[in-house]
């Protein structure tokens, strides 16, 4: 911040496009927010294609499957047979847009061990994954955020030693490694909580509580370290002090004034963590037998279960690309000075 | 289509009670420290001063002064290691300083209002202005929705924003400096408060922008009998709108009295260093005075008086006995803190500062400098010459921004040409393109032909040892990885064949020059002052010895007295090197101090070009007329005596139409064939002039009539 | 005439930037690293891991695959049934826990560092590209970034790795993999930032070509960053091999893994804790450490040296 006289060229720039955009917002104000959702709607479409287009190349890469679909003792002219229903036969270029097309159908054929349509199993057992992330996602920052911005506000030694304890915990402690401990603690030693949870959200909310809990340390840990950082760099800010030469009380300032950009990083580093938290959420689901997606593809991989690999892994990948999709929007709302102007 | 403006007649204002005006802020030996470790360290050290009701007082002071922590003090926002230690602040008949938290917060914006330097950053960028308004309004009383919003378009209206219904819904990111600027004083005016702080209102605005926010501070504070307390660093905006000063040095108060009285006849060395070593839009003082050095640190300070070290004029009680504040019945200042007290004198007759390497300009024993002289004498003729240089901008997917929109120049070698103008005027644009940093649109630039001009990467080479830049941004410009050294020498491991002992000796040599002892050869940027910094720029942009040097607002950012350390530098370098330059510039006093030559840039095109003097003594130009006379005089006789020009809005507010003059919109005096016909850049008679507009002169005999 | 670098603490905003920035040159980031006690001791507990993994065919009491089924299952020294034969215990198949621990460490911090480094350097040269290039080619880079990060890492690996199978070569592959995207994403922004200083721009007006400014300029100035994400990789890379391990994809017996032995170490959950403990404290603890010292040099390098 300087105090001589700053240059307003800085401006020049700013001052230009100013005006250039008023000129286009005159003529296209409408249609510009449209314009913007629809450029944003075509990356999402090419995320999506190249998602598609990856895990195709990933599958063929490892030769042909119908050998591994047929399993170990099995006869040439099964194999032979299995290549032909499968289509593993055709050229390339034709498997892959015949998959192309029918993914976008929602369709994976066939699981191989339950003879039902993949693409169903999937789905029957989106909701709770689904769920859990959710709910993993509430905990996590539910508690990590009040404790950040206590924090982030405070100079109470010991409160801040806690918090750092919380976040090293978890962000070092593996993920399956606290689960197995809270089990241990819980179900082995106190037996207070029920160990498995293989009836997902329609089990008894005790078993609710370590499948969640585990999975929410996370984002606790970085939710907890961001808002801290956040809300105490946001207190620096210049309209702060604008805020309290007001008269604004301090709890108003923080949450009217100084709270939303440690919003709009939120909102950014969500969708980031995403992926890493499905990661997790295998992980968990494995451990808590949870009746989620998790284990479904573990065992179609385990068993060589083509489509339901195909469908399991997609699956996870598109839910990923819509929340960012769904996050970069929300930023959007978020942050003013990200509207209209393309970003 | 309006005359210029002018200060509206002072209404005298009804205060509650009777009997004589109570001063709207009482500060008594109030004290400020900042705590490091276990050491306490004053940084304001006992000042008291007064601000009566509709009276405007500035106070002014460079950096370590502690004029901005007085404002901070007074509404009791000190953070951290920066606390209040003492001292009586009455606002409204109660010490401020006494008041619980609760009942200070009721104070704050409705007693008193208070704006800010940068109105881009003070101003919420997640709010409508209507969200941020209202909130002041509402934390100090009780509006229903119809009133609040009333209240806020009077408001919006009062302080001179067009279309405020539009404007509310508005984000701070949309508007243009200037609004944003008028919506801070608007808020920090909405409750009625009886005293205003401003702490560098005008900084980072445009010059047109300033004087109408100068003009509006002034009504306002008139209308409303508001006390305003400014805080400042510029003598121009003391000048132009205050009642009474008060110089700030090193904690403390140094100097105050009526502004006419500080300005022509003060007492304390420091002021009158500052007042000289300040370029004055009119011309006239051959060298500025560049106070050594930088302001003082925190701790230690210097013993005795504060000012000594730097002070010509110090003798041995300067040294050992700290002088206190003293009024004498002849004085036109009301006081000064200084045992030996300067007379009146002309400017520039008095040797008031020491001098060091820092602010001798030049260092005329550098060997380089006859080089120089003797490279310079052999060049004659046009060092540059653009013709009808275009640059366009690509904005989002359709629109194009035309930042040079048809420039043609000619720089002969041994002049400096200024270029002049405010923001979005593309002169730091045409600056680059001078200097080959980037390339036109359309257009050619012409240098001298002794030079040989290849293709591809050979002609590039040639282009960069022929024409160096000069960065605005002293930190931006200089690689925070590599030392002075590195930054100075590598313009000629590119650009020449010299081995690399004759590398470093020749970059220590115009080091040297520059004022910059060997010893600061191992330095990291981080490690040096703002002025160091500068001097290393243009070092670096010397050392291959090329024809032109452009330079990008080379002052910005720094002290007063560390400006015009720079300013004396590059004078040295035009008188004494003969250098050939082009100087670009918000700050019009430091072009007519600098420049032969002065060109006049609006939205991309040259309105007014010709002999610094004559242009910017006797412009032709409407704009340029009221950009010269946005800029307040030194002297206040002769500023009260003065009309200013005021324009329509912003430059940013009016959108050039595409057809006819540019200005067009925004110009007191534009008539209809303005807005049809773009007028030409076409010499003005038989003079060395030229200007682009229909009725060149016809704003100042408008003025004249009217004055 | 002093001209004292460090400025006083003026809300006036006068002088060098950042109080910190001017107390230290890049020389003395190594002195205030040394000045935190929290990393010294990580930086110690992490060497003595590492050398523990280093010389562990030296130093491990017992060879971690030799099997005893006399002495299966017990508990370490200080324990009712322990010996100091086996001062860890033993597990199932009755190989020494300590050994198996030692040697466990080996595979995995190879992986970690190796896979670091590797993503470090594929992800340094794309991000510069994209960097530099940024419309086409940078978009494409993104592109190719957003789509890989779609997919959760589990998930990714699952896949591909029961298809290549696990060998040391395919987790390396596939933890590389992981890590790229992170520091090219990094790299990319750090050099589209330092690309518009004006310091850039100053070395072009030098007469320095595009290479020369950006191996002189831009790469000195976005290596800092990468040094903060490559501690921070190191330690994701850690706690995914292990996950992976624990799913059964990681190195496969006999060979030892603490995510493996974790796994393994699960079913005897109830009796024989410190089976599981001792792997999982492993892992813990050197993911700790190494988090520590990547704070504590994005700490020391940050913002001093931008």
């Amino acid at each position: 911040m300087t105090t001589q006289t700053a240059p307003p060229d800085q401006r020049e720039t700013a001052a230009k496009l100013e005006r250039a955009e008023k000129r286009m917002r005159k003529r296209t104000d409408v249609s510009s927010n449209w314009a913007l959702l629809g450029r944003a709607l075509l990356r999402l479409a090419l995320v999506v294609f190249g998602v598609l287009t990856l895990l195709f190349i990933l599958l063929q890469s490892s030769g042909d499957p119908s050998a591994a679909i047929a399993g170990d003792d099995s006869t040439v002219e099964e194999i032979e047979r299995i290549r032909t229903e499968y289509g593993f036969d055709r050229p390339v270029l034709v498997q892959y847009a015949d998959y192309v097309w029918s993914a976008l159908q929602l369709d994976f054929g066939q699981s191989f061990q339950l003879d039902l349509p993949a693409m169903d199993l999937v789905l029957e057992r989106l909701p709770s994954t689904l769920g859990l992330i959710l709910a993993a996602y509430v905990v996590g920052i539910g508690i990590g955020m009040p404790l950040g911005l206590l924090s982030g506000l405070t100079d109470n030694k010991a409160f801040e030693w806690v918090c750092n304890m919380i976040v090293l915990a978890g962000q070092a402690i593996p993920v399956f490694v606290y689960g197995v401990l809270l089990v241990w603690l819980f179900s082995a030693q106190m037996r207070w909580l029920p160990a498995l949870a293989p009836d997902g959200f329609e089990a008894p909310p005790l078993a609710l509580i370590m499948p969640i809990m585990t999975l929410a340390t996370g984002p606790m840990a970085w939710t907890l370290e961001l808002t801290r950082s956040g809300i105490r760099e946001s207190m620096q800010e210049d309209y702060i002090r604008t805020a309290e030469s007001k008269g604004v009380a301090p709890w108003r300032v923080v949450t009217r004034h100084a709270v939303r950009p440690v919003l709009t990083s939120l909102v950014t580093i969500l969708g980031v963590d995403l992926a890493g938290l499905l990661s997790g959420g295998v992980l968990v689901e494995v451990i808590f037998a949870w009746p989620g997606m998790g284990p479904l593809l573990v065992g179609a991989v385990n068993n060589r279960d083509y489509n339901l690999v195909m469908a399991a892994t997609l699956t996870f990948a598109v839910i990923v690309v819509l929340i960012n999709f769904a996050m970069d929007l929300l930023y959007r709302r978020l942050d003013p000075r990200t509207r209209k102007n393309g970003g | 289509m309006t005359h210029p403006a002018y200060a509206p007649e002072t209404t005298p204002v009804d205060l509650p009670g009777a009997g004589p005006a109570v001063p709207v802020l009482q500060a008594r030996d109030l004290r400020t420290v900042i705590a490091r470790g276990q050491d306490r360290h004053p940084a304001i050290d006992g000042i008291t001063f007064d601000v009566n009701p509709g009276e405007i007082v500035a106070l002014v002071g460079e950096s370590g002064s502690g004029k901005s922590l007085t404002a901070l003090s007074v509404l009791r926002l000190l953070k951290g290691a920066v606390q209040n230690d003492g001292g009586t602040v009455t606002v409204g008949g109660r010490d401020l300083l006494g008041l619980s938290a609760k009942e200070m917060r009721a104070v704050r914006g409705s007693e008193i209002g208070m704006i800010f330097q940068d109105p881009m950053t003070a101003l919420n960028p997640f709010q409508t202005i209507e969200t941020q308004v209202a909130e002041t309004l509402r934390l100090h009383g009780e509006w229903s929705k119809a009133a609040l919003r009333e209240r806020i378009l009077t408001l919006l209206t009062e302080v001179g924003i067009v279309n405020p219904p539009m404007r509310m819904k508005q984000y701070p990111y949309e508007l243009s400096g200037g609004t944003q600027q008028r919506v801070m004083i608007a808020m920090a005016l909405a409750n009625e408060p009886k005293l205003l702080i401003a702490d560098e209102p005008t900084t980072g605005l445009d010059a047109t922008v300033q004087a109408q926010i100068m003009v509006l501070i002034k009504r306002l504070a008139a209308d409303h009998g508001t006390g305003v307390l400014i805080i400042t660093h510029d003598l121009g905006l003391v000048s132009g709108i205050s009642d009474r000063t008060i110089v700030m040095y090193a904690g403390e108060v140094v100097e105050s009295g009526p502004t006419a009285a500080v300005l022509s006849s003060c007492r304390h060395p420091y002021t009158r260093a500052l007042i000289e070593a300040t370029p004055r839009v009119e011309g006239g003082a051959e060298r500025l005075t560049a106070i050594p050095g930088s302001p003082p640190e925190l701790h230690p300070r210097p013993t005795g008086c504060r000012f000594h070290p730097r002070c010509a004029l110090a003798q041995d009680a300067c040294r050992t006995d700290h002088p206190h504040l003293q009024s004498r019945a002849e004085d036109a200042v009301d006081e000064f803190r200084c045992w030996f007290p300067v007379e009146d004198a002309p400017l520039g007759g008095l040797r008031i500062v020491q001098e060091d390497e820092t602010n001798t300009g030049i260092d005329e024993d550098a060997p380089v400098l006859e080089e120089l002289a003797e490279v310079a004498r052999h060049r004659t003729g046009t060092a540059l010459r653009a013709t009808d240089l275009r640059r366009d901008f690509k904005v989002g997917r359709r629109a194009v921004t035309h930042a040079v929109a048809g420039v043609s120049l000619e720089v002969p070698f041994g002049e400096t040409l200024g270029i002049v103008g405010e923001s979005g005027c593309g002169k730091s644009t045409l600056a680059r393109l001078l200097a080959g940093l980037d390339q036109p649109t359309s257009g050619t630039i012409e240098r001298d032909e002794s030079e040989s001009a290849t293709s591809g990467r050979e002609a590039r080479l040639d282009f960069h040892r022929y024409a160096q830049f000069v960065f605005q941004d002293t930190f931006g410009s200089l690689d925070p990885r590599r030392t002075v050294l590195q930054s100075v020498s590598e313009p000629l491991q590119n650009l020449t064949e010299l081995s690399t002992s004759d590398r470093r000796r020749t970059a220590l040599q115009y080091m040297k020059l520059c004022g910059l002892p060997a010893s600061m050869a191992g330095r990291y940027p981080h490690e040096l002052s703002g002025g160091q910094r500068q001097r290393v720029g243009i070092a670096r942009a010397l050392v291959v010895e090329p024809a032109v040097v452009v330079m990008d607002e080379p002052m910005s950012g720094l002290d007063v007295s560390v400006q015009a350390q720079i300013v004396n530098l590059l004078q040295d370098l035009r008188e004494e090197a003969g250098l050939t330059a082009v100087l670009v510039s918000h700050d019009v006093g430091v072009v007519r101090h600098l420049s032969d030559r002065v060109a006049v840039m609006y939205l991309g095109r040259v309105v007014e070009e010709g002999p610094a003097d004559e242009v910017l003594s006797d412009p032709q130009h409407p704009y340029t007329a009221a950009l010269v006379s946005a800029v307040p005089l030194h002297d206040p006789e002769e500023e009260a005596k003065r009309v200013p020009i005021l324009l329509k809005g912003d430059v940013g507010d009016v959108s050039s139409a595409g057809t006819g003059c540019a200005f067009a919109a925004r110009c007191p005096v534009a008539q209809d064939v303005c807005t049809t016909a773009e007028p030409a850049l076409v010499p003005l008679g038989e003079t060395a002039t030229r200007a682009a507009c229909h009725f060149p002169g016809s704003l100042t005999t408008a003025i004249q009539e009217i004055a | 005439m002093a001209i004292t670098p460090v400025p006083p603490v003026d809300m006036s905003g006068e002088g060098p930037d950042d109080d910190a920035v001017a107390r230290a040159s890049g020389r003395t980031a190594i002195g205030a690293f040394v000045r935190r006690p929290a990393a010294l001791l990580a930086l110690a507990v992490l060497a003595i891991i590492i050398l523990g993994a280093v010389l562990a065919p030296w130093l491990a009491p017992h060879d971690p695959n030799t099997q005893s089924p006399a002495d299966q299952l017990q508990g370490p020294f200080w324990t009712e049934g322990g010996s100091t034969e086996f001062l860890l215990g033993t597990d199932e198949l009755g190989r020494d826990l300590l050994s198996r621990v030692m040697f466990g460490a080996r595979p995995a911090l190879a992986l970690a560092f190796m896979a670091a480094t590797i993503s470090a350097v594929v992800g340094i040269v794309a991000g510069l590209v994209a960097g530099m290039f940024p419309r086409r080619v940078g978009a494409a880079v993104m592109w190719v970034c957003d789509v890989q990060m779609a997919f959760p890492f589990v998930v990714l690996a699952l896949v591909v790795l029961t298809i290549r199978g696990s060998s040391f070569g395919s987790l390396l592959f596939v933890l590389a993999a992981f890590g790229w995207v992170q520091f090219a994403r990094v790299v990319r922004a750090e050099v589209m930032r330092v690309k518009q200083m004006d310091y850039v721009l100053a070395a072009r007006s030098a007469g320095g070509t595009t290479f020369s400014v950006v191996v002189r300029h831009v790469l000195p100035n976005v290596i800092t960053p990468v040094l903060v994400v490559w501690t921070f990789n190191l330690a994701s890379v850690l706690l995914l091999e292990s996950a992976l391990s624990f799913l059964g994809l990681g190195i496969q017996p006999p060979d030892s893994d603490w995510g493996q032995m974790f796994a393994t170490g699960r079913a005897y959950l109830l009796q024989h804790f410190w089976y599981a403990l001792f792997p999982g404290l492993g892992i813990t603890l050197t993911v700790l450490c190494v988090n520590v010292l990547g704070r504590t040099a994005r700490d020391v390098l940050n913002p001093r040296l931008r």
